[in-house]
């Protein structure tokens, strides 16, 4: 890969690796400083990655970090006994919530892997193939967490239907 | 498909997923319209998916590397600092090496010259005498002193000359006096003064010899024009059929590194993303009035995936010493770029065309003095007939090679390939044009990709005809805002400042440089103005 063609994968991406990590996260914070620090993997392997794979490659970087970036919060809350994501009771009492606002309270409720393969299809359009590669697992396995991070979505979804 | 209550989950998932046959789709809206109980389901299973909000990320900048070098962020500074030291010794070593040899031929020059003068007593030259006088004082002062500076040098030599034979005080001082490399009235030389002029010949090449490498040869052509025009006239130094020779041409360049590249280096062309337009405009010497010199260039380049290469253009302008030589040219550039593994590999190849304007009725004594030798070359400014100023178009070719690795780039050009000659109907000797070779070598220094310090050191080398020239450039820049510091191997030095981001940079550069002759400037500096401004059409 190029100067030229890694400047254009930044243009062309970065915005969309945010707003997958963003949306994992809902933290612009820690958000930004993995979208950098996947990109800055990126510019040190650029002589390994090609152009046109460069996208799956940010992707995966960005899970993986994610991953990592959730259990390192996990240890931080049991040491400071506060939960990363707000508990869905509190979210779920305030009716005044748009759907999009609740929809995002609600993957954060999802197992990493779920809530991974969740964004990967409907924000970035991946295919099953496409998301097993990334995630090392088998189409089947990604059509069946994505089936249980959406019936979880919807259970929670016809649940604030019913209170409203 | 069988639609029932233990898989409508499964059924809807698919037919959100987009995972059902158009028959499946129908199939299971006929199924919703007849069973409304499960809209609830339907309308939770649609709302599940994800939006997209489009999200931007706010440090885009940052994460750009630095492509108009061709580098980008790194980290392996022991090796760029290693490199640019071995650069650093190779280019002194080489322009020493230059410098040696030329004094050696200089040495040579001046027996060769005595010699000619010997044989020519007969004809009133009284050199002869005066070659070990002069041999001495050459060697002395070489000795004492390695470089003297400017006018103090050419003054303290004439001294020491006029001191031994006092029947060359008047004529050493006139010459001084009257600036030597810019001498008047000399249609008021007559045949006694001619030989005037001859004898004082070894005096000249002493003061040369003390000025040499300084910036009047270097940089001006008009100093440097050595014209005998057998067919006009004869040679009366030598007796021999002369020619007509640019000695010490000196091209249109920027003062230091990395202010165009590819006028630099044809290399350099198609190494941004987009179109690059680059404009230089520079003023040296305003301090000799009318007599300055005035450099305007503008190059367009960009990278062409037709031709898998960069293609540039270049017009520029020089006016020398107040317009008594001008060179206005043309050139075209194509540079493919050939990646082998993390280096891109960058040939050049340059053509250009050139009017070149001699205003002969502007030239003096000066002019007409060989700066390697002293030699006066032609007793007055032989001015061709009804001429007064000729005109010139002049093919070159150029060529031009590059190595740019992500930790940096080094390459070297060769300017008017076969030195480029031409002929004027006007003179029956053809001129000719010193090739040009310049080699570059730089880096980008920069902690991490989110630093907004950058430091751009590089080199760059240059010969042509006579001059020989190293200059160590320095650029930090911190964010949008740039400062350099510059400096030559002899005699000058510049400092710039300016402002930058991806797509407009203007740069301003005021250099200084020592006085080179009796320019009868209070100061014993005398600078130089350097506008540079870059814009990127992005594609």
């Amino acid at each position: 890969m190029t100067t030229h063609e890694y400047n254009t994968v930044v243009r062309s991406l970065s915005h969309r690796l945010f707003g997958y990590v963003y949306k994992s996260l809902r933290n612009e914070d820690d958000s930004n400083d993995i979208v950098q620090d996947s990109f800055l993997k990126l510019w040190q392997n650029r002589d390994s990655v090609e152009t046109d794979k460069a996208k799956s490659w940010l992707f995966t970087t960005a899970h993986n970090a994610l991953i990592n970036f959730v259990k390192k919060s996990s240890r931080m809350q049991s040491m400071e006994t506060t939960p990363y994501a707000e508990p869905m009771a509190e979210s779920s009492d305030n009716q005044s919530f748009e759907l999009k606002e609740i929809i995002n309270k609600y993957i954060n409720t999802l197992p990493e892997l779920q809530k991974s393969i969740l964004l990967l299809r409907d924000l970035e359009g991946y295919s099953y193939e496409e998301i097993g590669k990334m995630l090392k697992l088998n189409e089947s396995q990604v059509k069946v967490y994505l089936f249980r991070a959406r019936q979880k979505m919807k259970d929670q979804i016809k649940d604030i239907n019913n209170l409203i | 498909m069988n639609i029932n209550k233990a898989n409508i989950d499964e059924v809807l998932f698919d037919y959100f997923e987009g995972n059902l046959s158009v028959q499946d789709k129908l199939q299971v809206e006929k199924f919703m319209g007849e069973n409304p109980s499960f809209q609830q389901d339907f309308d939770a299973w649609e709302s599940s998916f994800v939006q997209d909000e489009n999200l931007q990320f706010k440090n885009v900048d940052a994460l750009l590397a630095n492509e108009e070098s061709g580098k980008a962020p790194w980290f392996k500074w022991g090796l760029s600092s290693l490199l640019l030291l071995l650069l650093s010794f190779l280019s002194y070593a080489v322009y020493f090496e230059f410098s040696g040899k030329k004094e050696k031929d200089l040495a040579n020059n001046g027996n060769n010259t005595n010699n000619n003068s010997g044989k020519n007593s007969t004809n009133g030259m009284l050199i002869k005498d005066d070659a070990p006088t002069v041999n001495t004082i050459v060697k002395e002062e070489r000795s004492n002193t390695e470089i003297k500076t400017g006018a103090k040098a050419t003054s303290q030599s004439t001294q020491q000359i006029s001191s031994s034979k006092t029947h060359r005080v008047n004529n050493s001082a006139s010459y001084t006096e009257s600036n030597t490399y810019a001498a008047k009235n000399n249609d008021q030389q007559d045949a006694t003064n001619v030989y005037s002029v001859v004898e004082d010949n070894s005096k000249l090449q002493e003061i040369t010899t003390d000025i040499k490498g300084w910036s009047v040869f270097n940089h001006s052509i008009v100093n440097a024009i050595g014209a005998n025009f057998s067919s006009k006239k004869s040679d009366e130094m030598n007796n021999k059929a002369g020619a007509l020779e640019l000695i010490n041409l000196n091209d249109p360049f920027v003062l230091y590194g990395g202010v165009a590249p590819i006028q630099e280096n044809p290399s350099f062309a198609g190494n941004t993303e987009g179109v690059r337009l680059k404009t230089v405009s520079r003023w040296e010497w305003p301090e000799l009035g009318s007599a300055s010199f005035i450099t305007n260039a503008v190059s367009i380049d960009a990278y062409a995936p037709q031709v898998k290469g960069g293609v540039g253009i270049v017009l520029s302008s020089d006016l020398m010493g107040g317009n008594k030589y001008a060179a206005n040219g043309i050139s075209l550039i194509y540079s493919p770029k050939i990646k082998v593994g993390n280096i891109s590999i960058e040939p050049s190849f340059k053509y250009g065309l050139t009017n070149r304007t001699i205003n002969w009725s502007t030239l003096g004594t000066g002019d007409f003095i060989d700066p390697r030798t002293g030699t006066l070359l032609a007793s007055s400014a032989v001015i061709p007939e009804n001429t007064p100023s000729s005109n010139f178009m002049v093919n070159s070719f150029g060529a031009g090679f590059l190595i740019n690795h992500n930790v940096f780039y080094a390459g070297f050009a060769v300017d008017n390939l076969f030195s480029p000659s031409y002929k004027n109907e006007l003179f029956d000797q053809a001129v000719k044009i010193p090739m040009k070779i310049t080699a570059q070598l730089g880096t980008d220094i920069r902690k991490n990709a989110k630093s907004p310090w950058i430091y751009s050191p590089s080199v760059s080398v240059r010969n042509q005809g006579l001059y020989n020239k190293v200059w160590m450039s320095n650029m930090v820049r911190y964010k949008k805002v740039l400062v350099g510091a510059h400096f030559s191997t002899s005699d000058a030095m510049m400092f710039s400042a300016g402002y930058s981001n991806s797509i407009f940079r203007a740069t301003y550069s005021y250099g200084l440089s020592t006085v080179p002759f009796n320019t009868n400037t209070a100061s014993d500096m005398i600078s130089s103005h350097q506008l540079t401004m870059r814009y990127i059409i992005k594609k």
